[in-house]
């Protein structure tokens, strides 16, 4: 049977891929447990987790770069085995680490990757164009990658996985070491692909790119997914609440007193200039409280909202920050 | 097919710009050739013109055989290829021996003739320096010869004297008879390796098969630094199967290792003055040497975790296949177990088939060396493959 997935464009499609129950041990170590997630065509999967969580061992099985002791990996409806080289044509994998040819330029090392894709001829030699334009290096196309600055470097270990346009890119922590413009141009570029109908599965420790960049996210920790979903049913989920900030003076204590009656206020307290409170659904509560505030005699003058984001969802989930 | 071509085009375009090519596949050749020039240039000079010098001491004068060792022994004193002083008895032959008058010698005891024929223990004692490898070859290969030629025409003789109705003198006289006829002349047909490559082309030789268990390194330590530099996982992530990859290496090794030996022995011919005859033939030995050598580095470096560890691994098997095999110095003279080490050896197999071309031979006579070494390479690299696995998974 196969399972279908609403894809972004609310259509229902086969998975582009689905994990089933994999599983992976270094000697004692169990590295990964009974992994299983799908991913949507067009889809951008986050997954999410400390280092050392297993996401780099999944997404090596996933790649086909290490072999599973159990479960299976299928590829737009094709079982990842050992024989079966070619279903890999479906997949562009982005290793953490840089994987370049030092001594081979730019175009080398894009042509030679691409031939080992499948392409050929003046297919090749276009993408190869496209690739270099989207990634920023064709003025330095003819140079050794050697010569390339890190952020240029991590350009071209992307561009070198969008090659052969797969179905499936598979970025694993493709901003680790980057500056700033590069990783917002990294960012950018992600979200092209997806918009484009690329599937991506995309790790990383950093939740604002999760957050930013990924419709569904699965939480990984110690080698087990421990929560999965759309990053508003996770929050759900965990039950938490969001943080209101309010700037203010005058009759602090009686405004305290009044927005704690309200229904959705769960804490309200003063602090030195103002107040702060959680609440359920901030954005439908605030005039409420502006309201109740104003009528004990307090002037707001500044206010912050502050959503629960993943990193509360894996503190609840673990008991311990994502980057402990 | 066209996969392995990129992988290799790529690599050996790699190794250009990084001068690895520049330095084995020219460099290294070149100044190994011309070391070896230097260091022996003048040596080979005289090592045509070598003569042993023997002695002999017959303690069976007048009889039939040992009268037929002196002629044998006279008559490549005549040719040139030895000189024969005469000893009275064994203890001079062996002081003699010791005193470096002569390089080897040979006792040929009381009624050795008679025990000859009668087919009992009769024995050539070689008295040599056992440090002395080459020249107790030469004289254990003359004994060995004369010994194996009586025993041959005494069986002939016998016949033909059962058959004629002979008696014993007669019969004895047929065995001398046959013995000094013409096996002695061919003793070149008896240590081929001692024999036929002169010096030059055997220290070229030997340096060559030395030379191709470093440089057919260069596939694996590739390998080895395509998994450092997380390549190799990125190219296991392609459709393209770990076999072709490890199959790419091997290629690129057999490519890098056949083109610098084949310049190591054009360099040789012409700064040694090396003696490759019969090209084509040569080409295949070298090609069928330099596959086996290919397989033997992988199979043993393939166990290494980095270039490093590979590049000691490799090191120790050169030298020590470099030693059994017979590069260095001959073998001819040592142990069972060496010689039979030895045979383990792609080494031994490219003296061997050398010098079966170098006696003359083609590649009719050289079938056995390329057999043995088609054989080395089938095994090592099947090995190599099965145990593939380690050296590929990151």
């Amino acid at each position: 049977m196969i399972s279908t997935l609403s894809s972004p464009n609310g259509q229902d499609a086969p998975p582009v891929l689905r994990v089933d129950d994999l599983h992976k041990s270094y000697g004692d170590i169990k590295a990964v447990r009974g992994v299983s997630f799908e991913i949507a065509p067009g889809e951008n999967y986050g997954l999410l987790g400390p280092n050392g969580a297993g996401k780099t061992t999944t997404i090596q099985m996933i790649a086909g770069v290490l072999e599973a002791d159990g479960g299976r990996v299928t590829v737009c409806g094709r079982e990842l085995t050992t024989g079966a080289t070619d279903v890999k044509s479906h997949i562009g994998w982005v290793p953490q680490e840089i994987a370049l040819y030092d001594r081979l330029t730019a175009r080398e090392n894009l042509t030679f990757f691409g031939r080992m894709q499948g392409l050929s001829g003046k297919s090749l030699a276009t993408r190869v164009s496209e690739v270099l334009e989207l990634t920023g290096l064709e003025d330095r196309a003819g140079d050794k990658t050697i010569k390339f600055s890190g952020g240029m470097r991590r350009r071209l270990n992307i561009g070198i996985g969008l090659l052969h346009q797969p179905d499936l890119l598979i970025l694993d922590e493709p901003t680790v070491g980057v500056d700033i413009q590069s990783r917002t141009s990294i960012l950018d570029r992600v979200a092209e692909m997806t918009s484009l109908g690329m599937a991506v599965l995309y790790t990383t420790h950093y939740i604002e790119e999760v957050e930013r960049l990924c419709r569904r996210v699965g939480i990984i920790d110690h080698g087990e997914l421990i929560a999965e979903g759309a990053r508003a049913e996770l929050v759900k989920m965990v039950g938490e609440k969001d943080r209101v900030t309010i700037t203010a003076d005058g009759q602090i204590a009686d405004g305290v007193g009044q927005v704690a009656t309200l229904d959705g206020v769960h804490e309200a307290g003063a602090t030195t200039d103002g107040i702060q409170m959680l609440v359920e659904d901030a954005t439908h509560l605030l005039p409420r409280i502006i309201e109740s505030l104003a009528r004990s005699g307090v002037t707001v003058s500044g206010i912050e909202v502050e959503e629960p984001n993943l990193e509360a969802v894996f503190l609840h989930l673990t008991g311990r920050a994502l980057r402990d | 097919m066209r996969d392995i071509a990129w992988i290799v085009l790529k690599d050996l375009r790699q190794q250009i710009r990084d001068r690895t090519i520049l330095i084995f596949g020219l460099i290294a050749p070149l100044a190994i050739a011309a070391a070896l020039s230097l260091a022996f240039g003048g040596i080979f000079q005289y090592d045509e013109a070598v003569t042993f010098k023997f002695g002999l001491s017959n303690a069976d004068p007048g009889g039939s055989i040992s009268e037929g060792f002196g002629s044998a022994m006279a008559a490549l004193e005549r040719e040139g290829l030895l000189e024969i002083t005469f000893y009275r008895d064994r203890t001079s032959l062996e002081d003699a021996v010791e005193g470096e008058e002569i390089d080897a010698g040979f006792f040929l005891p009381q009624g050795f003739s008679e025990a000859t024929i009668r087919g009992t223990d009769a024995r050539i004692t070689v008295v040599a320096n056992p440090d002395s490898a080459v020249v107790t070859g030469v004289a254990s290969s003359i004994a060995r010869q004369f010994t194996l030629e009586v025993a041959s025409a005494s069986v002939a003789g016998a016949t033909a004297a059962i058959l004629a109705g002979l008696g014993p003198q007669q019969m004895m006289e047929l065995g001398l008879a046959a013995s000094q006829a013409p096996p002695i002349a061919q003793l070149a047909a008896v240590e081929t390796q001692v024999r036929q490559l002169d010096g030059p082309t055997y220290y070229s030789a030997g340096s060559a098969m030395f030379f191709a268990m470093f440089v057919v390194g260069t596939g694996l330590l590739s390998l080895l630094e395509e998994r450092k530099g997380r390549t190799l996982a990125r190219l296991l992530s392609t459709p393209i199967s770990p076999g072709r990859i490890l199959a790419a290496k091997f290629v690129l090794s057999f490519a890098v290792g056949v083109g610098s030996v084949g310049l190591f022995m054009v360099f040789s011919r012409f700064l040694l003055g090396a003696n490759w005859v019969d090209p084509p033939v040569t080409a295949l030995l070298v090609m069928a040497t330099v596959a086996a050598a290919t397989g033997i580095v992988s199979l043993v470096a393939g166990w290494a975790r980095t270039a490093e560890q590979a590049q000691n691994f490799q090191s120790v098997v050169a030298v020590t296949m470099g030693i059994l095999g017979g590069t260095f110095f001959p073998i001819a003279g040592g142990s069972t177990l060496l010689n039979a080490l030895s045979l383990g050896t792609p080494h031994a197999w490219f003296m061997r088939g050398l010098g079966d071309l170098s006696g003359g031979g083609g590649l009719q006579e050289v079938m056995t060396p390329l057999l043995v070494l088609g054989g080395i390479t089938a095994v090592t690299l099947t090995l190599s493959v099965i145990g593939a696995n380690r050296s590929l998974r990151p």
